[in-house]
């Protein structure tokens, strides 16, 4: 019993002294940085991307690439009422 | 019950705990105001915006840290080697009491507690600022400084305990053991 407690009580100072030991380590471990530069670089990055997608934008008759479509049935629409038949190629091409 | 070994450990290791605690949190402080680089502290400690400045700040910090260190061990180093009392010459000796800085003389379990205990924090510093030069938060010549520092320490330090070590020619004993050739059956 009196072994088990010097035991004990030896383990105690020597987990005492390996804290103090491990204080300045603790000291040195607590500092870091945050993503945030990274982040508003990426973000940045991201938009600049974006506003060069935009720049190279075809565009059909001074209207966004996205309508294309769209109106190409519609004047495709209007060429079949005005002849009564389809077009072979499409109208805006000719 | 207590080890006394052990008490002497934990006395003597609060204060070189204490020294470069402070030397990082002065370092880092004065080192971010010096460059102008902003940051914040917060319950994760001093946070840095950008990588680049973090690194550059906790190199520096940590090279504060290590001379300190150095300095400390240097200092421990002379006690060690010109005022131990093993091996302090009585000239010195008389000088020092003269001049009432006697407490200067150490005796061999404070030095070798202080040994330990310092030497043990320029390993954990060696070993911190390899791993952290390894994923470069850190310039990779700040660990080869603390390397450098580790080593040169340990060779003073070991050469002091050889001195103590090492029987002098001179020790003041009669070395003559004829005494112990003689015939018994005469007496």
């Amino acid at each position: 019993m009196k072994a088990l407690n010097k035991l004990l009580v030896n383990m105690g100072l020597f987990s005492v002294l390996s804290m103090l030991l491990l204080v300045p380590i603790m000291a040195v471990a607590f500092a870091g940085f945050t993503n945030k530069a990274l982040e508003q670089t990426e973000v940045l990055s991201a938009q600049d991307k974006a506003d060069d997608a935009e720049e190279h934008v075809e565009l059909y008759n001074d209207v966004p690439v996205e309508l294309e479509e769209l109106i190409r049935k519609i004047e495709e629409e209007m060429y079949t009422q005005e002849n009564g038949f389809r077009p072979a190629t499409n109208p805006v091409n000719q | 019950m207590f080890s006394k070994l052990l008490i002497k450990l934990i006395d003597q290791a609060i204060i070189p705990a204490v020294v470069l605690l402070s030397a990082r949190i002065i370092s880092m402080v004065t080192l971010a105001m010096y460059l102008e680089i902003p940051f914040e502290l917060t319950k994760k400690g001093f946070i840095f915006e950008d990588p680049a400045q973090f690194t550059t700040v906790n190199s520096y910090s940590l090279l504060i840290m290590s001379v300190v260190l150095g300095l400390s061990l240097a200092f421990f180093l002379i006690r060690a080697h010109i005022f131990h009392d093993t091996h302090i010459t009585p000239k010195l000796t008389a000088t020092l009491f003269s001049v009432r800085m006697q407490s200067l003389i150490q005796n061999s379990l404070d030095l070798y507690t202080k040994g330990a205990i310092w030497i043990s924090y320029a390993y954990l510093m060696t070993m911190l600022t390899g791993a952290l030069a390894i994923y470069a938060y850190i310039y990779s010549w700040i660990f080869y400084v603390t390397l450098a520092i580790s080593v040169v320490s340990t060779l003073f330090f070991i050469w002091d305990i050889e001195n103590e070590v090492r029987p002098s020619k001179d020790d003041g004993y009669d070395h003559n053991v004829t005494f112990l050739e003689v015939d018994t059956e005469q007496i």
